[in-house]
């Protein structure tokens, strides 16, 4: 038997395998289950909304939110500085969209704790490093920046300066989602997150 | 012994590749493929469920009760098992979940946990698996933002 | 290197750094194979030396079924892998082009620069006039636009195109080859040269 004819059979052989296999072409997530357990656990994988507060209000550039809810809720209100990425096709999309090097944070959110969670997950589990949760959603942000409230008679520093977070993060807030749509959507565009774009190459 | 010399070449390339196939099939140490097919009850939000209903799924309930809280709710009929969630992966634990024949129940007083979980083990190839809250719309944004229309942009 | 998963994370020097060391190995494969000579990748559409079709469609088929196992283990995400645009006029015309030149001129694009590296005059020409020839696409590409980007299909593979799944398509696709390689065979007996093939 010559090389040609042993090469043709092994070929065969293994395509039979293949095509036994239970192949989807779909992803599945490539880390270890004992290891994503530990990165689901870890308390560093949420920030809070005062946290989150605080970088939208310092712009702060090594930060990337990620709105997780449908297009036309992100299209009427939205945290500034976030980009959009549905829930249902975070898994197509965000492995060739999430960009950054091991220093930029994406924080994903969506209206409560459940989908932020859920995709928290898949990308870790995709082996997307450096993205966390922002804890409670926009629920927790309204009912902490936006409905910030100080009563009482004296304030220490500390409070000061939360409530000044949480002051100017909610200006923010509201002047970029009070613009009229034509304005906002020249804003979303500037912001808009491109698949990084494959380039094939010919023979 | 003639057959395995005259067909060295191919079994040494096929064999090997057989080998991997069988530990990559039979293993744990990994995730079930298409992610995007085992995720797709949290799409539709269908896994989440609250305490009342819980009652009204046919089978034999299981609740894991992840966190060091007393249940509140009254499961009838259930079995309620505590486990903390980091060892939720050892054998004991993964083994009675995938054998348990019925609806299986993640509760935790912190949402973010069991919805986690919820997914990791979905991932794993685990069906008919619930996340229990005590909201029974957890995605709905219950604030109405009020815009300012006295905002003007810089020019 | 993004697709292989237990590499991705690498800084883009090193992505580049892969990319030239697996240059070297195609050149130096398409060098050892003989494909510098014209004659040899004429003698695809002659008949008298099938080793084009038999080189580059095993090397299909190794790739295949390699990347389908490497995503099977986990290794390497396929969404990430570079599928081709179709465009359905732009692939039938180009496809024509590219056939009535590969039989005129002996090469193709690849086998053109594994020539023109150890310094072939006719892969010199060759080279130079694929180089016009992009050159003369992009000055009267207003012209040709609506004929390139027409009929556009999106990035399609075949196994999604027809409904069926990887493995079988592969199965196929390594069956329908080994017949191809055995009608490659007859006719490289029937079509032989041997006043072409022991120049070679």
């Amino acid at each position: 038997m010559n090389t040609r004819e042993k090469l043709s059979i092994v070929l065969l052989i293994l395509g039979v395998i293949l095509a036994l296999l239970p192949l989807t072409g779909s992803r599945s997530l490539s880390v270890r289950p004992d290891r994503l357990l530990l990165e689901a656990l870890d308390e560093k994988s949420w920030f809070t909304v005062d946290q989150v507060a605080r970088f939208v209000a310092t712009e702060d550039t090594s930060v990337q939110l990620i709105d997780l809810r449908p297009a036309e809720e992100f299209s009427r209100l939205n945290i500034p500085g976030s980009v959009n990425i549905p829930y249902d096709r975070f898994i197509d999309i965000a492995p060739g969209t999430i960009l950054g090097g091991s220093n930029m944070k994406n924080i994903l959110y969506s209206n409560g704790d459940i989908d932020a969670n859920n995709a928290f997950v898949i990308a870790r589990g995709l082996k997307i490093k450096n993205v966390y949760v922002m804890k409670g959603g926009l629920n927790e942000w309204f009912n902490t920046v936006m409905n910030s409230r100080f009563t009482g008679d004296r304030i220490s520093a500390r409070e000061n300066a939360l409530f000044e977070n949480r002051r100017r993060a909610g200006n923010m807030f509201t002047e970029i989602n009070s613009l009229p749509d034509s304005l906002k959507k020249k804003y979303f565009e500037s912001k808009h997150l491109s698949a990084k774009k494959l380039d094939g190459g010919c023979e | 012994m003639d057959f395995i010399r005259k067909y060295k070449a191919i079994l040494l390339i096929v064999i090997p590749v057989i080998i991997l196939v069988i530990f990559r099939a039979t293993g744990t140490d990994h995730f079930s493929t298409d992610a995007q097919k085992l995720a797709e009850p949290s799409f539709s939000r269908s896994n989440i469920i609250i305490p009342g209903k819980v009652s009204q799924l046919s089978g034999e309930k299981l609740i894991i009760n992840l966190g060091k809280d007393v249940i509140k709710h009254n499961f009838e009929g259930a079995t309620v098992k505590d486990i903390s969630p980091d060892s939720i992966l050892a054998k004991e634990y993964i083994g009675m979940i995938k054998k348990h024949e019925g609806p299986v129940f993640l509760y935790s007083s912190d949402n973010s946990i069991s919805v986690r979980l919820w997914m990791l083990l979905s991932q794993m190839g685990i069906k008919n698996l619930y996340v229990v809250s005590e909201n029974p719309d957890p995605e709905s944004l219950k604030y109405e933002f009020r815009p300012d229309t006295t905002v003007r942009p810089e020019s | 290197m993004g697709p292989i998963v237990t590499l991705a994370g690498l800084p883009e020097w090193v992505d580049l750094l892969f990319a030239f060391l697996i240059g070297i190995g195609f050149g130096f494969a398409l060098e050892q194979a003989g494909f510098s000579s014209s004659r040899k990748l004429a003698g695809m559409f002659y008949g008298y030396d099938t080793t084009v079709i038999k080189v580059f469609f095993t090397a299909a088929i190794v790739a295949l079924a390699g990347s389908q196992f490497l995503s099977y283990f986990g290794l390497l995400d396929l969404n990430l892998v570079f599928v081709n645009e179709f465009y359905v006029g732009a692939a039938i015309i180009g496809g024509v082009i590219m056939g009535l030149g590969f039989i005129m001129g002996g090469f193709c694009p690849g086998t053109g620069l594994s020539a023109l590296s150890i310094g072939k005059i006719d892969a010199m020409v060759f080279a130079a006039g694929g180089l016009t020839g992009a050159f003369l696409f992009a000055e009267t590409y207003p012209y040709v636009q609506n004929l390139a980007n027409g009929n556009y299909k999106g990035p399609v593979r075949i196994d999604k195109a027809l409904g069926m799944s990887p493995g079988l398509f592969i199965l196929l696709l390594i069956s329908a080859a080994a017949v191809m390689f055995w009608i490659a065979e007859i006719a490289e007996k029937k079509f032989a040269r041997p006043d072409i093939t022991e120049t070679i």
